[in-house]
């Protein structure tokens, strides 16, 4: 009966680590971040496109976050004790780029969106209205 | 004056072997892997375009047209044979439709060469009453083989075209030339594109005959017997288009078009003008969505 307390404390501890990692990881959970626009579209393939970015991120609890992008995984925007951000910037593309949302004292990545780059026209050496014309 | 037309047209054609051929070689010459070359301008596949909008057309040619526009556009190529469709397409709205087959037989970076037949223009009619009798003076579309070049560099185009027609309504004698040369550049505003295009379309005196002119046969107390000249129209043409999404474009264009004075010398032209009240020139102006398939 003596060796019964150890095991029923480490049951004890396991739960409440469990408890801890399951409310850590729904609070990762809930963090969403949120773009706008989706897709960026040009006339025609190898176009640059403009595009007004908003991105808005929220969480349910209050943490410091940082806002990245990629290509190049460039800090745009870090926010402190807070649960909700926005951000906004004019950007030039000409491939798809991702913005993600991470923790600021770690590299784990929290949250994720893209903005997809299309064209109408393919890039051909020759342009698609030429038959029009004689 | 035939023997000026008949340089003309051989000029041109010859530009286009001359250019054809001093490409082929100068791209043999270069180093670069043929094949990926071939990749890059193959075309084969198809395209095909629906829009739709308002629009606004007046020339001394048609009547005056304002309203719904449709227009079409639509091209498939398998193995460099092509067929090519354009109902009512950007600047010449008015006209029912453009149609080319031919065969893309050699292509590089920078160039590409098709072997064609084309129907360049629509049919001409002129409608009208002697005497208390309706009368028409008419001609079918000029249609005819010859060979189509087409420059690219990055946003800029040049296009040569010469053909030479076999209708058989053409005295049989008759060298029937077209020929015509455009350069295009696209510029690019942020989303939009904005499409510049400038061209000359030269007529042999017999196309322009056949078109515009009027036999002693079929002059009348109203319409004198013509015989033109050859003649070159000029034309420029904008548009404003902007990708509203990948499959969905929104254009704005207007082009105008400055004919040669043997068509407006003309007294089908000329009268036709007077009746209807045409204008000089052609001028063209839509707004339209197209859907890209």
């Amino acid at each position: 009966m003596k060796n019964k307390y150890p095991f029923i404390f480490a049951i004890y501890l396991l739960s409440n680590v469990q408890s801890v990692v399951a409310v850590e990881q729904s609070y990762k959970d809930s963090i969403r971040l949120s773009l706008k626009p989706k897709e960026c579209v040009v006339l025609k393939e190898g176009d640059k496109c403009y595009a007004s970015v908003k991105a808005q991120w929220k969480a349910n609890e209050p943490g410091s976050f940082c806002l990245f992008r990629r290509p190049g995984d460039i800090k745009m925007k870090c926010w402190k004790d807070i649960n909700e951000g926005r951000f906004t910037e004019d950007l030039v593309m000409d491939e798809q780029v991702d913005y993600y949302l991470v923790q600021a004292d770690s590299s784990e990545i929290l949250s994720r969106e893209k903005i997809t780059l299309a064209w109408v026209n393919k890039k051909s050496s020759r342009p698609e209205h030429t038959w029009r014309i004689f | 004056m035939n023997y000026l037309h008949n340089k003309i047209i051989a000029f041109l054609l010859t530009a286009i072997f001359t250019t054809c051929t001093a490409f082929s070689f100068a791209e043999e010459t270069q180093p670069e892997d043929k094949s990926q070359e071939t990749d890059i301008n193959s075309r084969d596949g198809y395209y095909l375009s629906i829009g739709t909008g308002l629009g606004s057309y007046e020339s001394p040619l048609r009547e005056e047209q304002n309203g719904l526009v449709l227009v079409i556009n639509g091209r498939y190529q398998w193995k460099g044979f092509f067929a090519e469709m354009g109902i009512g397409s950007s600047g010449s709205f008015g006209p029912p439709s453009l149609t080319t087959l031919g065969y893309n037989f050699y292509g590089t970076e920078h160039w590409s060469f098709d072997a064609l037949y084309a129907i360049t223009d629509v049919a001409v009619e002129f409608n009208y009453k002697v005497d208390g009798k309706a009368r028409q003076i008419s001609a079918l579309p000029m249609s005819g083989v010859g060979f189509r070049a087409l420059g690219s560099w990055g946003n800029t185009t040049l296009q040569l075209v010469g053909l030479h027609s076999f209708n058989s309504e053409f005295r049989p004698d008759a060298d029937v030339g077209y020929a015509a040369l455009w350069l295009g550049h696209r510029w690019q505003i942020k989303n939009w594109s904005l499409n510049g295009l400038v061209g000359a379309k030269y007529r042999s005196s017999s196309l322009m005959n056949y078109q515009f002119g009027v036999t002693e046969s079929e002059a009348d107390k109203v319409v004198s017997a013509y015989e033109p000249a050859s003649g070159v129209d000029y034309t420029a043409q904008i548009d404003l288009t902007y990708p509203i999404r990948k499959n969905l474009l929104f254009q704005i264009y207007s082009s105008h078009t400055q004919f040669s004075d043997e068509t407006l010398h003309s007294p089908i032209i000329e009268l036709a003008r007077k009746w209807d009240n045409r204008p000089a020139k052609e001028q063209v102006f839509g707004v339209l969505v197209h859907y890209v398939f």
